[in-house]
């Protein structure tokens, strides 16, 4: 139902930007679990094409705001509009692992060519080989793939990224930074990815939020040219930002702080 | 980036001493492969008791000696005697799972997937659950008499309640994230149930199945105890009347058979039915 025309938009968003000119809008989103007011009060555009990274502390809410956006908490209160055709790819892969993988990217999918919908998402994570196996034979890093192709399967209007990437080991990370990087710029997708880790934010975003207390407390657009070099100077200016945001600057100059004692008894 | 600081105060670290760890390719392979091995203790069990028997320690009025025991199977199989009753058992045991499996399974489901369901069903499964089911074989002649169906609803009862247990732990310890990433996928409650919920459940439906198959041959010997109208169970009373203890040892063993092969035929099916739990042995 999104009729939203990519590079119409002004570049910044403010309340006057036309609604359907969104593909995400969300105001003063409230949130609480018991006692502990998790969210409150974020507001967050997000225009059609664009790359948002959400960063926050544990516990700072930007997973309960990411499934907010994808429909999955009805609880809060605010007001929230997304397009119609939203996924989301969770932290774990969470297949089914009593259907094979083409299966569980075609899951929920109907008509005739479902398989080859479904392969054609596997071709584009470069697991198309891996259509017909047990999601308990592939690696974490397959797996969370076929996740992905599970999530882009659908044409998504707005794509919802929970920390994909966490629990793989560092080099399949960078490899599927690449590959999402890839995938966005090719399809223009919309997305919003939670993450911990802020050069992936700085690698894939075209702007990074903080979230702190339950709202959002600084922005940052990163205009870097693709694909980015995180040893280049601006990266590592990004990088310093974000993370003095987070409460640990100053990774430029490591800290003096005398090793902890080894060897002892 | 500065260098590591300098040791300057710590101990100087002392060599441990080195030990060598035994290694699978270092081990000596001696003595029996463990199949025959096994097999042997068998075998020797069976002479020891044979050889008791032909002393005279155990004389036929106590335990039939296992020569004789064989001679009694073909005897038995012969005059038809143990096929007939063979039948009549497997009859009633397939009856008795044919009503109680399905009823424990609905019965489940119903609790499981309903709030309603396990309000209205769950308590009253669980405090039924309580009662030792052969307790109620009186209750049962009583009501219906000495035939088939005491027999029947006596396996129907032992039945039903591993299946409606299991059943119910299998769908409470389904992903809840998996049944959350279906919602996200634009799966309905229904979907949900037959893609998500039951696959998941499987395993534990299966080891309810395996426990039913096992508790159907327990509830079939003692309610083919209760009179002499046909199973293995009224052979065995027919036996020990006539001071038979070869005739009750055949029961006995085909008894132990019987639940063998309900065993594997479990096995089978849990092959069939969950290759995907399989899949990183047959890669």
């Amino acid at each position: 139902m999104t009729s939203l025309l990519p590079g119409t938009v002004p570049a910044d968003t403010t309340a006057d930007t036309p609604v359907a000119a969104l593909a995400v809008d969300a105001h003063d989103v409230r949130r609480r679990f018991g006692e502990r007011d998790i969210l409150r009060g974020v507001d967050l555009q997000v225009r059609p094409g664009e790359f948002l990274a959400l960063l926050g502390a544990s516990g700072s809410g930007k997973t309960t705001l990411l499934k907010i956006l994808g429909g999955l908490d009805r609880e809060a209160q605010g007001r929230v509009r997304v397009p119609a055709r939203v996924s989301i790819a969770f932290q774990e892969p969470r297949l089914l692992p009593w259907q094979k993988a083409w299966r569980n990217v075609a899951f929920g999918l109907r008509g005739a060519d479902v398989r080859d919908r479904a392969l054609a998402a596997l071709r584009e994570v470069g697991l198309e080989h891996l259509a017909d196996q047990w999601p308990k034979t592939l690696s974490g890093g397959e797996a969370q793939r076929v996740a992905l192709a599970r999530a882009l399967v659908r044409d998504p209007d707005l794509l919802l990224l929970d920390e994909p990437l966490a629990a793989l080991d560092a080099l399949t990370r960078l490899r599927m930074q690449r590959l999402i990087a890839d995938l966005c710029a090719r399809r223009g997708l919309t997305a919003i990815l939670v993450t911990h880790d802020v050069d992936e934010a700085v690698t894939l975003a075209d702007r990074a939020v903080v979230l702190r207390e339950g709202a959002l407390a600084h922005e940052l657009p990163v205009d870097l040219d693709r694909p980015r070099d995180p040893s280049g100077p601006e990266f590592g200016t990004h990088r310093d930002q974000l993370l003095g945001w987070l409460g640990v600057g100053n990774a430029a100059t490591p800290s003096e702080d005398p090793l902890p004692e080894e060897n002892t008894p | 980036m500065s260098a590591p600081p300098v040791a300057t105060d710590h101990p100087t670290p002392t060599a441990p001493v080195l030990r060598d760890l035994p290694l699978r390719a270092a081990r000596v392979r001696r003595g029996i492969p463990r199949p025959v091995r096994r097999t042997l203790v068998v075998v020797a069990l069976l002479v020891v008791w044979q050889v008791l028997a032909e002393v005279g320690v155990l004389t036929p009025d106590t335990l039939s000696s296992p020569i004789d025991t064989v001679r009694t199977a073909v005897d038995m199989f012969a005059s038809g005697d143990l096929d007939t009753a063979l039948l009549t058992s497997l009859q009633r045991a397939a009856t008795g799972l044919a009503l109680g499996v399905p009823v424990g399974l609905v019965l489940a489901l119903a609790s499981g997937l309903f709030r309603v369901g396990e309000d209205v069903i769950d308590s009253p499964m669980q405090m039924l659950r309580t009662l030792p089911f052969l307790g109620i074989t009186p209750l049962l002649i009583l009501w219906f008499g000495i035939g088939d169906t005491p027999k029947i609803a006596l396996v129907f009862l032992g039945v039903c309640f591993p299946v409606y247990v299991n059943t119910l732990v299998g769908i409470r310890n389904v992903d809840a994230r998996l049944v959350e990433a279906a919602r996200t996928f634009g799966a309905g409650r229904w979907s949900v149930i037959r893609s998500v919920v039951l696959p998941g459940a499987l395993p534990n439906i299966l080891v309810g199945l395996r426990l039913a198959l096992g508790i159907a041959w327990l509830a079939l010997v003692v309610g083919e105890q209760i009179s002499s109208d046909g199973g293995i169970g009224s052979l065995m009373l027919q036996a020990q009347d006539n001071l038979r203890t070869d005739r009750i040892v055949v029961c006995l063993v085909v008894y132990a058979l019987l639940g063998l092969l309900s065993d594997l035929v479990v096995r089978v099916l849990e092959r069939v039915l969950l290759t995907w739990r399989q899949g990183l042995e047959a890669s």
